[in-house]
């Protein structure tokens, strides 16, 4: 018995030094994150205390746990899509030709009451459950345009220009079904996003719940990086350069819509920050509403980590040209 | 990332978010609008985490990191769900302050349209207490007929010293502070200017447009008090 000792601790010891040998666990990772993390808070204390560096933190937090509600939302659809849904529901609820199926799909954007950071999840789980690739991009570009949220804040916004909330409705719904249309026939070598696996044999709740957290933790951590450039850029863009910058109508609407993309402002507040750019004509102001809902640098981060990479280098200068040029042709019309 | 960690990642964002929304901190990123629904997305993470964490510790352990490479296309989403470590430590650990004079010192300066363009008369007793969006706005849009013969106060944060007072500023929100304006009011006064930042409550007089810019409204004060900031510091 005696001698079987040292023998048993070999053992153990072999063990320990097996389970050190296959590598730290991402577990163990994710502690010594969150232990750096606290040390660095105290060493940092006056870093983070600077103006500027204190700006940025409070604009990050804040994109963060105001797009939080909207992701979960969009996950929970997006799941449901995903296990829930028959695929048949949407062969019969959209029409068989994409031509016709793309402003059905824009015009079904509608409905989805969120902001831009929910809808690509839920983009993406129609295009894996079959939807063509155009009325898919319709549906994402439309969902956080026209919903009823968003015009109504419009609508609150312009107190003096009702037509704005027509203008746009109708700049949004025409830029998602001209980019559905035109993303169909050039995005033919596009990859699907790329899609979680349940393990075979799991249930549906079981398959509900490995999707939903592995969307969810996914889109949060794409949000972020958007997030992080929003604040940067936030910070760093003084507001009143662009004081200088609103007396050419084309000039204004090219500027607008660089800010739309630079600044990644939600798509129920873009409302109240284009009503107090006074200094730029409206047209330039609905280009402003047009383009930040359809491509932002959150948005980027975002349909570049779910479709890949080079679905953003495409669709984002598509988007962004179409949403301009759009947004010029009607105001021109309308306003 | 394994499957384990993805559930205490999601479940560490979900307490933060709890944890936010069930104390006046929230206020200094959104809307008290969005209490509920932060409360609701909170309480949705940290049910779907847990719930992972006790469907795997029911099923036979294993590597998920393995299991993960097997497939060969989780690699991307791993990598980004890290990242939600980041809000993570900066809610708990860092707990950022309201933006003030900082940031309302770079953007434009009360082009902020009011909602709405009935002004009734401002009811309650002298001095009443108007928030400085409303001041703002009775004073540029109607004249300021409204404030004329009523002690207002006013709460804000100090802004910048000028010559014969100092200014206040508050930040107006709409969904959080990534959108935040700023609205100004100049506070005539002998007394020296609070350092830049302290929130102070102003009791005065209405005085009209600022000579200096006209989008500014005066108030001549009688009384200056400083204040703690208030629970939620934008308008």
């Amino acid at each position: 018995m005696r001698c079987d000792a040292p023998a048993a601790r070999m053992s153990r010891v072999a063990e320990v030094t097996e389970a050190v040998r296959r590598g730290v666990s991402s577990t163990d990772v994710f502690c010594a994150i969150l232990l750096v993390a606290v040390v660095a808070r105290f060493v940092l204390g006056d870093a983070l205390s600077t103006p500027s560096v204190a700006a940025w933190t409070t604009v990050f937090a804040a994109i963060c746990i105001q797009a939080a509600p909207f992701l979960a939302l969009g996950v929970v659809l997006s799941t449901s899509l995903a296990v829930f849904v028959p695929p048949e529901f949407f062969r019969r609820a959209l029409p068989t030709r994409p031509a016709l199926a793309v402003p059905v799909a824009g015009v079904a954007g509608g409905v989805l009451p969120g902001c831009e950071c929910g809808s690509v999840p839920v983009a993406a789980a129609l295009m894996r459950r079959g939807v063509a690739r155009g009325p898919a991009v319709a549906f994402l570009l439309s969902a956080p345009a026209i919903n009823p949220v968003v015009l109504v804040a419009t609508s609150v916004a312009f107190p003096g220009h009702p037509v704005m909330v027509l203008a746009r409705f109708v700049a949004s719904l025409v830029t998602a079904t001209v980019v559905g249309w035109l993303w169909q026939r050039i995005g033919r070598d596009a990859p699907l996003p790329r899609r979680f696996v349940a393990p075979d044999g799991a249930g549906r709740w079981e398959r509900a719940r490995l999707t939903a957290a592995h969307d969810l933790a996914q889109a949060a951590g794409l949000l972020v990086i958007g997030a992080a450039t929003a604040a940067t850029l936030n910070v760093v863009i003084p507001r009143t350069w662009l004081d200088h910058l609103g007396g050419n109508t084309v000039a204004g609407v090219i500027t607008l819509s660089l800010l739309a993309v630079l600044l990644a402002v939600c798509s129920e507040a873009d409302a109240f920050i284009a009503a107090s750019l006074t200094q730029f004509s409206l047209t330039a102001r609905l280009a402003f509403l047009a383009v930040g809902p359809a491509v932002d640098v959150k948005l980027i981060a975002m349909q570049a980590g779910t479709f890949g990479r080079r679905f953003a280098t495409r669709f984002a200068p598509l988007t962004f040209v179409t949403a301009a040029v759009v947004a010029s042709v009607v105001g021109a019309v309308l306003l | 990332m394994n499957s384990r960690t993805q559930a205490f990642v999601l479940l560490l964002f979900g307490g933060a978010l709890l944890r936010l929304a069930t104390t006046d901190a929230l206020l200094r990123y959104v809307r008290p609008v969005a209490r509920p629904w932060v409360l609701l997305a909170g309480a949705g993470l940290v049910v779907l985490a847990v719930w992972s964490l006790i469907a795997q510790s029911r099923t036979r352990p294993r590597s998920d990191d393995e299991v993960a490479d097997a497939h060969g296309h989780h690699h991307g989403t791993s990598r980004a769900a890290w990242l939600v470590l980041a809000p993570v430590v900066v809610i708990l650990v860092v707990a950022p302050p309201a933006l003030g004079a900082y940031s309302a010192e770079r953007l434009p300066v009360s082009s902020i349209k009011p909602p709405s363009r009935q002004f009734p008369a401002l009811t309650g007793t002298d001095p009443v207490r108007v928030s400085l969006l409303d001041f703002y706005s009775r004073a540029a849009f109607d004249a300021g007929h409204t404030l004329t013969g009523r002690k207002i106060s006013l709460t804000g944060f100090v802004l910048r010293p000028e010559p014969g007072g100092f200014q206040i500023a508050r930040l107006v929100i709409t969904c959080c502070a990534a959108d935040a304006q700023p609205v100004v009011a100049q506070v005539q006064t002998t007394a020296a200017p609070p350092t830049l930042d302290t929130w102070v409550t102003v009791t005065g007089t209405f005085g009209g447009m600022s000579a200096s810019d006209a989008t500014v409204p005066v108030l001549r004060a009688d009384t200056v008090t400083t204040i703690r900031q208030p629970a939620n510091p934008y308008d």
